[in-house]
Formats: structure tokens, C-alpha cells, sequence
């Protein structure tokens, strides 16, 4: 195991008078657990608003958590407890372990630095290479390695197309040699054709390098495709977990089976959009509503799930879902 | 009967890196009550071809050439006062970001009143009541108090459906929809694209529908046509576009697609990228991409072929082919 | 196409004609400080008790209808009997001709070594003068002063503005990153020294100013002054600026790097505000010009003997004195000429570096 996250939560205060005094908070995330193992893909699904984004900001320590633990374990097999203000070298040690591509490849790298200094960077803080020419080599390795040329180094961003920034950012997160990668939405800015090369290479890094990734994607197909574990997301809350295959297969929340058809088919012969019917919209994350946050749009609502918050319950070995449609 | 005929149409920019071919020769025809789809990546000029339509290109920098012709009507050199009563009345638009159509200092059905204004008779009362008969149309609840709030109260799908709902109040004859639900979730996309059907049966209304979500178009259109790098590329019917694509470009589209049963397999790919719209190469201009590119393709654009099924495509594979087979090419 | 950017930025500037004309005034009028000793006629110092209030030096080209070249005559201070008005009447038949690199008053050229050539002027007479400007109530040449009046006036602007900007460029990186109560205590301080009027603030300021001290260590006090008031602008839009960029994926990418908040700031944040540094820069340049001699001319600022644009014009403080020596207004046309030119080349930076057009997404 690498990272495991208990009753995570994480509330951004809404600030409000000259003084800033706090108006209220947004529930982003609300316990969330998981767990991230060794050479493991962990897929994130949900819609906007989900927490899904707030999730990997969390792990990646970006953002620090409300509440809940946040542990990671060493290479060394130590414990390090995340949630509270760490140790600078602990934390430093922690980041160089894990690492981020980012959604919007044109706002990832800084405008005004060469693909080489951009590169340079996490080698620098890190002080790895300290010898310029070893660590000049490296960074061409790197180019080389995300499929990218090393004469790359002298460019700025604003050179390269959207699919080669993208390559240029997992490049950034691989100097490190990291052993987990959160991947926030890696394609979903990308034109459709380039998205299945950088889907591609992530796969291919990952084998090659044995790292976790940490997926997080509102498109399910794509979480399924790179997946080993998948958990789906609804404000804040995690609705359904387990291994890709199983959720898939025997998708069980209402939710998530609303989401699978909500997908378009690809097939003009079997149009079915027309035949699903959800609702309205998710509710504000500012006031959730109260028992389960599915409940105000669920084809399947019982008196129940207005007053009590369903637990993420085991129904397989590999299968849980947060629902009372399946509490025994 | 075609409602909207685009012959040659060009739409050149000039900017400082040179001259811009966003639309370079593209024909097409709008027929009656269809949907079709215009799909393509990004600065395939999907977009600028339906600015073009809807005259908000200004010239210069804007080149316009061909002709658009609207029930016959000529479109292109148009008056902005002759376009301004055309907007809105016959042709309307969507856009991808429903917030930005809104003004955030007034309320939704301010807004809307005076949208349905410019183009009808009604008193004021009659316009409220007709804009919240509309709204609740596409399914907006509580319409007679969501018409008193502003647009930053409401989320982007229920914006999206308010922009629908104005937009057909004036019961428009064409509806250009660009990239109207990419900023929407999956499950309220379902809705909106629900919703723009059933709309369309009700109002007779033929659209064009702009996107680059191929699962979108096989959802809800009824013709497709492929642009790349500012050319329509192929042109068929939604099903037989999806069961026989013909152009190496659409081909590749279809097959990236994230199959269930390739779950962790290298998924096939179209190799390099977009050309940038000032960078578009000689020839055909998917020919660097292209797994089947000959000499030909380097340099010489190729002429649109005619299929059965009124499927056409420009591509040398198949004008070397018709050439041996004896089938006269268009 | 950082070269292109380049290229478009200068492009743009140069299609901006006063901008252009700003510019050629600002070199100008650096060069001439710069040279500020050499190009004076005299020494800014030197007094003529036989000279106070001399109007500007006629210079003349021809005696008796024939060209002998350019050269001044001979004066002598008299009163009228009936005003007792001075009066300098002038004597003909002593002709100092105009010469160039002339020797004169002794100066250290840029405080390196001692010379006495001049690029012009008719040498030390004892009856005449080359008051190209006038003389003003010691019998100073008002020419010479303004020169090296120059000096103080266009470099006060520069420095204060350059501390200015260091200052609240960092006070305003740190506000809008760290947010929090650190920017809220930033930032109320900022709305209150703010909401003190400008010209008592800044007296107020210059007074603390010990009257002993020598003029280096009060120019230098005079530039803090005008910083310490100019660096809240700075800060405030800098501040507003860095509240969008730190949403910026690639400061969040700095950060999952564990690049520190310090370096974050002045490796990331502060070089992309950069271009609106200059901008800013630029446009308030002239507002510490105008300070500096506003201060000066109240008396607070820059002691006599030592002068600046602003303590030259406190002489032409009287509308009498205006009335009778007018020449004592020209330092207030040079003022006006470099906050204009400042102006001018501020304005066509900022249409050059519009960040709408500078979109790097092409």
C-alpha cells in the first residue's frame, strides 16, 4: 500500500465581509476513504462538482483535509500522517513520491519558461543530477521517453499542440521517478484523436516504470479502460467502489446505472437516450441535502435515504455500494 | 427541399502569421426538418462555417467567399441590418457556454422578453406568459420564479435549456447548435439532447449540430458530415456512416473509441496532431496523419466521390479505384 | 516565437507615433543629464552678483551688418533713476565671441576627474554672461541649473519607481498568494495609508527628514518618500493579478514539485506580471516626477545649494516675480515635457503589450 485515506473531508469556507468572517463552507468532500496500492490504477468517476478534482488536490496534498487521516507509506515501510502540518523534509520526501498531470494543458506549464527549465525544475528542488550535464541528458531522456524530440528543450510551451504539452507534463511528472501519479482528467482537454496516444502512453509508463495512478476522469469508458480499482463519486460522497469489472458488470447504485446509460452508444441503430429518465440537477454542495446526496434525483428513493446517510457496504469480496436498496 | 445551400463557401483570415483558411470550399445542404451534424476537432472550422452562416464574422479580417443561400435567399455580403432580422427570427443559435449568452445584471426573463420582443407583437404580460409556457416546455421547474432570477443562480444546464427555450420562442426555421451540451454533465447532456429532439419533432425546426463527440451525432442526427482542417472530408447518413466509414480520417475517429472488451490494450490512434490553422500542409490535408497517404496525397488535394446513398468522399483511395471500376467520380 | 512576440511587441509600440516621439524626448533628456556638467555653460553654483535676475542672453551673429559668427556683448548693471528698476545695458564694443569646448568653471566630471572644459560658452568674463535661460536672484545661470536640476528630478522619478515596484510587486505576490489573514492585514493597511490626501502625506514625510543632513542622504530620503507612497498601487493590482495566476495549473504543478512558497513567488508568479510591471512602471514614473518637485517646491524636499526642477520653480513662486523675470517658469516646461514623454511611451507600452492581443494560444 502506498497512500490510504480515512473519513477524508475537506470544507472551503465561503468568506464573506471585510473581515472575511466565514459565511458558510462547501462540503467538497464527505468521508471519502480509500486506499492505493503498489503498481495499481485507481479510477475516479463522477460528474462536476463530485469532489473528484478536491480528492486528488487532497492526496497530493495541494489542499489540506478538514478532516479525516491521510497516511502514506514509505518505501522504508514508515508511516507518515498527512492530514496535519508535516515535517518540511517528510513532506519534501512525500512529494517526490507522488506526483500530477494536470487537466488543462495550456495553463500547466508557465508561459515564460523553456521546455528544458520547466524539466529542470523538480531535478533542481529535489537536487537530484546536481551534475548540469548528467541531469541535461536525463531531461533529453525524458523527452525522448513521452515521445517528444530533445531538441524540445530550448522551446516555450506556447509551441507545441495541446496532446504534446500533455506529453511534456507526464515528462515533468516522471522526472521524479514517483511511485504514484494523480492524473486529473489527462485527456478530457485533448482533441479526440490525439487522446488515445496519450491514454496509451500513460498505460505503457506505467508498466514500464511500476507506478500507482490515481485516474480521475468523468468518462467512464476511460476509467474502465485504464482501471483496476474504480470508485464513483457524487457530492462528495463515494456512491459505489470495487474492482473495475465488477462495477461495471454488476453495476448496483442507482446512480452509477444512471450514468452508464447516460453515456452515448456510439451506435445510431440503438439510440437510447430517449429511454432514461433522471431528473433535475445534483444539489448545491453548500447545503446537501440530508440522509443520502443521491436522494432528491433517485428513480428509487425510500423514506430512508431522506434521513439516514448510507455506509459504503461490502456486497461482494471486491464490490461496495453506499445504498439501502442493499442493506440487509 | 434544402432550407440552407452552402456552395464554395470560403472564409479566409488575414493575421500576422499569414492567411488563415479556417473554411476552404465547402458545400453543403440543410434540408428540411433533419439534423445534421457538422463534426470535427478543434480548428476543423465547424465553428467558423456556422458564424458564417449567421454573418457574425466581421470583414475584414474576415475573407468571405461562395455563396450561402437561405430558402434562396443570397447570404453572403448581406447587410448587418438584413442579418439582424434574420438572426433570431429565421435562424437561431445555441452556443457551448450558456452563461456567456446571459447578461449577469439581469434576470433570465428580462433577457428573454427582450429577445422574444425584438421579433414579435406581443404585449408585456403575453410575452411572461409565453417565455414561462416555453420554459416549462424544456422542462424547467418552477418557471414563474426561476424568470425573476439572474443567470448565476441557475446552474449550466438549466441555462443551456433557457437559451433553448428563447431561442425557439421566436420559432425559428433554422437552429445552429455549436458544441451545445460539451460543457454539460453526461447525465444532463442526456437531458438537453432528449430535449433538442423532441423539440425539433414538435417545431419542424432542422438543425445544424456542431460537435466533436461522435457519441453525440450517433444519438441524435440524422446526416453527418466530417470536416478536417477546413474541409468536409466525408458526407453520409448517420448509419451508414458508422457501419461504412470510407475516409482513412473518419475511420481512425471511429476507431479510437473506448471499447469495453480492449480494457487495457493499446487502443488504435490517428499518430501526430492537429495542424494549427496557419500550418495547414500541401495536398491533402490529412496526409501527414494518414496510414494509406501516397505520392498523390502530397500534392493534390482530391476531389469529392460519390457513393450509393448519397455518401461522398474526398479521398485519392477511392479516385484511383472509381478510375479502374469505370464509376464516374463527381 | 518568442522572437515573434518580440517582433509584434515592437511592432506595435513603433505604430504608436507619440509614443515614439516620448521616447526620442526621454533619451534626450537623459543624455542631457548625463552630460549635465559638460553641456552647461557654467558651474551650477557659481553666483555673479553683477548678473541677479539677468533676462536670457541675446546672442548675436553680425556686427555692423557683417557675419563674424555668434557672439554676445559686453553688460553692465545699472537702475533706472526714476524705477530703480535694474537695468543691464549693453556695451557694444566688447564682443565675446561664442566658442565651443571652452574653458570655464572647474567641475568633476562624473565625480571622476577634475576638468574645465565646457561643450560651449564664452569663457569667465567679468562683464558679460551666456545666460542662455536667464540668471536668477544670486546671478546663477538658470541654464545650468535646470541641467543639473535634471538630474535629481528625472532620477528621483526613476528610482522611487523602481522601489516602488520592487516593493509592492513583492508585498502584493505574498497578499494574493499566502490570502488568508495575512492578506486581509495587507490589504486594510494598504486602504488606509491610501486614504491619507497624497501632498500632506508626503510633507509630512519630508519633514521627518532631518534638516542636517547633506543633499545626497535628503535626495535619498526624498526617493523613499516618494516609494513609500507609490508602492500600494503596485501592490493592490499585483495582488489582484496573482489571485487569478495561483489557480494556475502550473503553480499548483510547482507546488506538487515541492517547490517552496518563496520560489513559487518569485519564479513563477512575479515573472508573468512582468509585462504589466513595466506598464505600471512607466505610467507612474511622472506621478513621482510631479512628487518630487512638489515636495521640493514646498521647500522640504532638495536644499539650495544642491536644486531639482521643482525647488528651481519655487523661485517663481510670486506672480510679481513671474511678472518681472519670467524666465523663471522654463524648469516648469521641462517638468511638463518629461511627465508627458512619460506618458506617451507608457500609453504605447501598454497598447503594445495588451494582454488581450498577447494570447499566446495562437
Amino acid at each position: 500500500m502506498i497512500v490510504k485515506g480515512t473519513n477524508l473531508k475537506k470544507y472551503f469556507p465561503i468568506r464573506k465581509g471585510i473581515f472575511l468572517q466565514t459565511a458558510g463552507h462547501v462540503k467538497a468532500l464527505e468521508c471519502v476513504d480509500f486506499e492505493l496500492n503498489e503498481n495499481e490504477t485507481l479510477g475516479i468517476v463522477g460528474e462536476s462538482g463530485c469532489g473528484k478534482t478536491t480528492l486528488g488536490r487532497v492526496i497530493t496534498r495541494i489542499y489540506t483535509p478538514t478532516g479525516g487521516t491521510l497516511e502514506y507509506i514509505t518505501p522504508e515501510k514508515k508511516l507518515l500522517h498527512l492530514e496535519k502540518a508535516v515535517d518540511k523534509h517528510q513532506l519534501k520526501r512525500f512529494r517526490r513520491d507522488f506526483q500530477m498531470v494536470f487537466q488543462d494543458p495550456f495553463s500547466s506549464l508557465d508561459p515564460r519558461m523553456t521546455i528544458g527549465d520547466i524539466l529542470r525544475e523538480p531535478l533542481d528542488v529535489h537536487k537530484i543530477y546536481p551534475n548540469q550535464r548528467e541531469r541535461d541528458e536525463y531531461i533529453e531522456y525524458l523527452l525522448e521517453r513521452v515521445g517528444l524530440y530533445p531538441e524540445y528543450t530550448a522551446r516555450y510551451p506556447h509551441e507545441f499542440s495541446g496532446g504534446q504539452r500533455q506529453r511534456i507534463s507526464i515528462a515533468r511528472a516522471l522526472a521524479l521517478k514517483p511511485r504514484a501519479i494523480v492524473c486529473d482528467e489527462p485527456t478530457s482537454a485533448l482533441d479526440v484523436s490525439v487522446q488515445s496516444q496519450i491514454v496509451n502512453l500513460l498505460q505503457e509508463l506505467k508498466e514500464q516504470e511500476q507506478m500507482a495512478y490515481f485516474f480521475i476522469s468523468h468518462d467512464l469508458d476511460l476509467i474502465h479502460h485504464v482501471s483496476d480499482r474504480i470508485m464513483v463519486m457524487y457530492l462528495g460522497s463515494v456512491m459505489e467502489a470495487g474492482r473495475a469489472d465488477e462495477v461495471f458488470h454488476h453495476t448496483s447504485h442507482p446512480y452509477t446505472r444512471v450514468l452508464m446509460k447516460s453515456i452515448p452508444h456510439w451506435d445510431p441503430k440503438q439510440r437510447k437516450l430517449d429511454k432514461i429518465h433522471l431528473e433535475g440537477e445534483p444539489p448545491s454542495p453548500i447545503n446537501p441535502p440530508k440522509g443520502c446526496p443521491f436522494n432528491t434525483r433517485c428513480p428509487e428513493v425510500m423514506e430512508r435515504c431522506k434521513k439516514e446517510m448510507p455506509q459504503l457496504q461490502p456486497i461482494t469480496d471486491n464490490h461496495s455500494v453506499a445504498c439501502w436498496l442493499f442493506d440487509d | 427541399m434544402s432550407i440552407i445551400q452552402v456552395e464554395h463557401l470560403k472564409s479566409f483570415f488575414k493575421t500576422d502569421e499569414g492567411i488563415v483558411k479556417a473554411v476552404d470550399d465547402v458545400s453543403f445542404e440543410l434540408r428540411e426538418n433533419e439534423i445534421l451534424a457538422l463534426v470535427g476537432e478543434s480548428g476543423c472550422g465547424k465553428s467558423v462555417t456556422a458564424q458564417t452562416i449567421l454573418g457574425l464574422l466581421k470583414s475584414p479580417p474576415a475573407m468571405i467567399e461562395g455563396s450561402i443561400k437561405y430558402h434562396g435567399q443570397e447570404l453572403v455580403g448581406l447587410s448587418n441590418k438584413a442579418y439582424h432580422k434574420l438572426r433570431g427570427k429565421e435562424i437561431g443559435m445555441i452556443f457551448q457556454e450558456p452563461m456567456s449568452a446571459f447578461d449577469p445584471l439581469y434576470t433570465v426573463g428580462d433577457q428573454a422578453a427582450e429577445a422574444v420582443a425584438v421579433h414579435s407583437k406581443l404585449n408585456k404580460p403575453e410575452i411572461r406568459d409565453k417565455i414561462i409556457a416555453m420554459f416549462n416546455k424544456v422542462g424547467i421547474p418552477e418557471a414563474e420564479n426561476r424568470y425573476d432570477e439572474y443567470p448565476h443562480q441557475m446552474s449550466g444546464g438549466m441555462l443551456q435549456r433557457m437559451l433553448i427555450a428563447l431561442t425557439l420562442a421566436c420559432d425559428p426555421k433554422v437552429l445552429i447548435a455549436d458544441e451545445p451540451t460539451t460543457a454539460l454533465d453526461v447525465t444532463i447532456q442526456a437531458q438537453v439532447l432528449n430535449l433538442m429532439r423532441d423539440l425539433q419533432n414538435e417545431f419542424n425546426t432542422s438543425i445544424i449540430f456542431i460537435t466533436h463527440d461522435l457519441g453525440v451525432v450517433a444519438e441524435l442526427s440524422d446526416r453527418i458530415h466530417v470536416m478536417y482542417a477546413g474541409k468536409i472530408v466525408e458526407k453520409a447518413d448517420v448509419v451508414e456512416l458508422f457501419d461504412h466509414p470510407k475516409h482513412p480520417y473518419t475511420k481512425g475517429l471511429l476507431a479510437s473509441r473506448l471499447k469495453r472488451e480492449m480494457k487495457g490494450q493499446i487502443l488504435p490512434f490517428i499518430k501526430g496532431t492537429v495542424p494549427r490553422a496557419f500550418e495547414f500542409p500541401e495536398g491533402c490535408r490529412f496526409h501527414p496523419r494518414c496510414p494509406h497517404a501516397m505520392e498523390i496525397c502530397k500534392q493534390k488535394d482530391p476531389d469529392p466521390v460519390a457513393f450509393e446513398n448519397g455518401h461522398v468522399c474526398s479521398c485519392w483511395l477511392y479516385l484511383k479505384q472509381n478510375k479502374t471500376d469505370g464509376v464516374e467520380s463527381q | 516565437m518568442k522572437g515573434n512576440t518580440e517582433l509584434r511587441v515592437r511592432k506595435a509600440f513603433f505604430k504608436h507615433k507619440l509614443g515614439i516621439i516620448g521616447m526620442i524626448i526621454l533619451i534626450l533628456l537623459y543624455l542631457m543629464i548625463l552630460f549635465a556638467d559638460f553641456l552647461a555653460p557654467y558651474n551650477y553654483q557659481s553666483t555673479k552678483r553683477d548678473f541677479t535676475f539677468s533676462e536670457p542672453t541675446k546672442i548675436h551673429w553680425r556686427k555692423d551688418g557683417e557675419f563674424i559668427g555668434p557672439h554676445v556683448y559686453g553688460m553692465t548693471k545699472s537702475r533706472d533713476p526714476v524705477t530703480f528698476a535694474v537695468k543691464y545695458v549693453k556695451d557694444e564694443e566688447k564682443i565675446y565671441p561664442i566658442r565651443i569646448f571652452v574653458r570655464g568653471d572647474t567641475y568633476k566630471f562624473w565625480g571622476l576627474w577634475e576638468t574645465d572644459i565646457h561643450l560651449f560658452g564664452i569663457g569667465l568674463q567679468d562683464d558679460a554672461v551666456l545666460y542662455l535661460f536667464g540668471g536668477d536672484r544670486f546671478g546663477r545661470d538658470l541654464f545650468s541649473r535646470v541641467l543639473i536640476g535634471g538630474r535629481v528630478s528625472l532620477t528621483a522619478g526613476l528610482i522611487g519607481t523602481l522601489i516602488a515596484v520592487v516593493i509592492g510587486a513583492v508585498v502584493g505576490a505574498f497578499s494574493g498568494y499566502y490570502g488568508g489573514w495575512i492578506d486581509v492585514v495587507i490589504q486594510r493597511l494598504i486602504e488606509i495609508l491610501r486614504s491619507f490626501p497624497r501632498i500632506p502625506l508626503w510633507l509630512a514625510l519630508a519633514m521627518l527628514l532631518p534638516p542636517t543632513w547633506p543633499s545626497t542622504t535628503v535626495y535619498l530620503g526624498i526617493v523613499i518618500v516618494l516609494s513609500f507612497i507609490g508602492w500600494m498601487g503596485v501592490a493592490r493590482v499585483i495582488r489582484g493579478m496573482v489571485l487569478s495566476l495561483r489557480e494556475k495549473e502550473y503553480i499548483l504543478a510547482a507546488q506538487v514539485i515541492g517547490q517552496s512558497n518563496f520560489k513559487i513567488i518569485t519564479k513563477h508568479l512575479i515573472p508573468n506580471t512582468v509585462t504589466y510591471l513595466v506598464v505600471v512602471s512607466t505610467l507612474s514614473i511622472p506621478g513621482m516626477i510631479l512628487g518630487e518637485s512638489s515636495i521640493s517646491f514646498l521647500g522640504l524636499g532638495i536644499k539650495e545649494p544642491m536644486t531639482s526642477w521643482g525647488l528651481l520653480l519655487k523661485q517663481a513662486q510670486s506672480l510679481s516675480d513671474i511678472q518681472a523675470h519670467p524666465w523663471l517658469m522654463i524648469p516648469g516646461l521641462f517638468i511638463i515635457l518629461a511627465v508627458l514623454s512619460f506618458n506617451f511611451v507608457g500609453d504605447a507600452l501598454r497598447d503594445a503589450l495588451d494582454p488581450y492581443r498577447t494570447v499566446d494560444k495562437v
